[in-house]
């Protein structure tokens, strides 16, 4: 949101001498160590790190944890509501609702992932050339983003949904598109800011290369920016795909996926209201817990990177 | 004389950003996996019918010549022809486009006062247990999916207490579980904002004057220090307007609300290209009004901003 008060964590703010080199390996474990206290003290972080452990866990684990197959219909159990045999109930088909919350956290976390992959592979190398080259190149690129900005992440997947077409590849490319340009922002920033360092300056003037320059010392700096921005954008993409599920355009039933899951029980809201409760309780969990760690994260490695 | 030359080039390049995002929704089609013709006409349409499809519709011409034609036509009030309803794409965003607009509108009606008021309350509490619930909401708030936030209140008060209709949009009391959905983040974000901008200006000296002259707390605290502390909260009305869209189609999906964001929905699972280029354009236009109009809101709320095009 406020991208352009990204910074780095200026940590690397002079060229290295000698000396400096010496002691930077102990150096670099101590700040490294210094973070990690800094998020662990953090106590809404910590409840942020440990729900995301416990729903990976449970979703990696899904088939060693319940005895239910996700998918296998059981018509004699259908609508059950929470008890001592189904934890969380069975939904509309008899299918147990735990299981498919656990086995629908595969689909959910990959897709989660492998959409802000996309976005940091395409838009950071996308930012900092924007914001080192400057030029006709920086006018395209913003020009480009603040096309893909006037719609939000949301809007811009549903746009290309409809073009790519329903299924969890479609998706992924979807909202990964979608978040790209919260990245080509972010990094576009960092670039601007760090290209009038004097270190920067030392490197060009030595005849460093562009890709040098944009590879060792724009992209590093830029790196703890990154990784809170993919932390806090992992929640986003989880909210974009579960509500392209819900809508029936993500992935398709009869996956356990929780979007889609919501939308099958919202038919059930009247006589089962927990069939459509329960996996919407996971999709806000799972986004809460990037949400908290993230803004963990930004504090313990970036203060400089402010949320609104 | 200044205020005018800036919202000229605030204008000219609000106008090349939809002349881009009509050149997108152009190449859209062309990248369509399949024949848009094809899926318009039926599986059971004659090759000849498809070709006529696709000659009226203008897609066997160049990508160029299709985005002329389609500016052309946007010139003239003209967004083309539904493919399942037959009917003008116009005629059915306008029947649908003041739902959406009295659902955003209430929506961030609902964002800004409460937003503003727990802000300011959590700022004027700092280091205490409101602050923590206040911050601890804020960040449930921007977690919530809207569907499912929605899909709980109607379980609540419309099932459950049986105040509030289920869904539709036939009496008046029928905006409100909608427009509670929708503006739940946005009060989140913007109370987020005002905590921190009110912390920062209730520790600047002239606040501290009148504190020091002796006027009463609410004095200091809505005279002086909000209006300052408004600023980042109007860039952020603006920023999450797309959000606060992309919210209302959900919403009004689970509502079943009749503005653009269910057609849009029902648009795209009927494949109707046309319709859902004229929607995406329109939400475009929204979100790009809406920035205009907080950017000159900046002016009028602090007169120190300079404006730059």
């Amino acid at each position: 949101m406020d991208n352009t008060r990204a910074d780095s964590s200026g940590s690397v703010a002079h060229a290295p001498n000698t000396m400096q080199m010496m002691s930077m390996g102990s150096a670099s474990r101590r700040r490294r160590g210094g973070r990690w206290r800094t998020f662990l003290r953090n106590r809404a972080a910590v409840v942020g790190l440990v729900i995301l452990v416990v729903f990976i866990l449970a979703a990696i684990l899904a088939p060693l944890l319940t005895p239910y197959n996700p998918s296998q219909q059981d018509l004699a159990m259908v609508l059950q509501p929470p008890s001592a045999a189904h934890w969380l109930g069975t939904d509309g088909s008899g299918r147990d609702l735990l299981a498919r919350i656990m086995f629908g956290g595969q689909y959910t976390l990959i897709i989660g992932l492998l959409a802000v992959t996309l976005a940091v592979l395409v838009g950071v190398p996308l930012g900092l050339i924007s914001g080192y080259l400057g030029g006709w190149c920086d006018m395209i690129i913003q020009r480009v983003t603040d096309i893909m900005l006037s719609f939000n992440t949301f809007l811009l997947a549903l746009a290309l949904v409809a073009v790519l077409g329903v299924g969890p590849t479609s998706v992924i490319i979807a909202v990964g598109i979608g978040v790209i340009p919260q990245f080509i922002r972010l990094t576009r920033g960092v670039a601007l800011s760090l290209k009038q360092r004097v270190y920067i300056e030392a490197a060009e003037s030595f005849g460093a290369s562009r890709a040098s320059i944009l590879w060792r010392h724009l992209l590093r700096n830029a790196v703890s920016s990154i990784i809170v921005y993919a932390t806090l954008n992992i929640g986003v993409a989880i909210l974009v795909a579960a509500g392209l599920g819900f809508l029936g355009l993500g992935v398709q039933p009869p996956a356990a996926e929780w979007g889609t899951m919501l939308s099958e029980g919202s038919q059930y809201i009247f006589s089962a209201p927990y069939v459509s409760a329960f996996p919407g309780l996971a999709v806000f969990l799972v986004v809460l817990g990037f949400n908290l760690a993230g803004d963990g994260l930004r504090d313990a490695l970036d203060p400089n990177l402010r949320r609104g | 004389m200044r205020f005018a030359k800036y919202l000229g080039k605030r204008l000219i390049i609000s106008l090349i950003t939809l002349v881009g995002v009509v050149l997108v929704l152009v190449l859209m089609t062309k990248l369509i996996p399949g024949d848009p013709a094809r899926v318009i006409a039926g599986l059971n349409a004659s090759d000849q019918e498809v070709a006529r499809i696709r000659q009226s519709m203008g897609l066997d011409q160049p990508v160029l010549i299709q985005f002329g034609h389609f500016i052309l036509n946007l010139l003239h009030g003209n967004l083309g022809t539904s493919a399942r309803t037959g009917n003008p794409v116009v005629g059915e965003i306008a029947t649908r486009l003041p739902f959406t607009l009295e659902l955003a509108i209430c929506g961030t009606l609902i964002g800004i006062v409460f937003g503003v008021l727990l802000g300011v309350l959590a700022a004027v509490r700092k280091g205490t247990w409101v602050e923590s619930v206040v911050s601890a909401l804020g960040v449930m708030g921007i977690s919530m999916p809207v569907y499912w936030l929605g899909l709980l209140l109607i379980i609540l008060f419309a099932v459950q207490l049986k105040w509030l209709p289920v869904a539709g949009a036939s009496t008046v009391n029928s905006i409100v579980l909608p427009a509670v959905a929708v503006g739940v983040s946005l009060v989140a974000v913007i109370s987020r904002v005002t905590n921190s901008s009110m912390i920062d200006v209730l520790g600047q000296d002239y606040v501290r004057s009148v504190r020091a002259k002796g006027s009463p707390e609410r004095v200091a605290v809505f005279t002086h220090a909000l209006r300052n502390a408004l600023i980042p909260v109007i860039t952020v009305v603006g920023l999450e307007f797309g959000t606060l869209l992309g919210g209302a189609v959900l919403t009004e999906t689970v509502f079943g609300w009749p503005g653009i964001g269910q057609l849009a929905v029902t648009s795209i699972q009927a494949r109707d290209y046309p319709m859902v280029q004229g929607i995406v354009f329109v939400f475009a236009i929204m979100f790009i009004i809406v920035n205009i109009i907080t950017d000159v809101m900046y002016t009028v709320v602090d007169p120190r901003v300079k404006l730059h095009g």
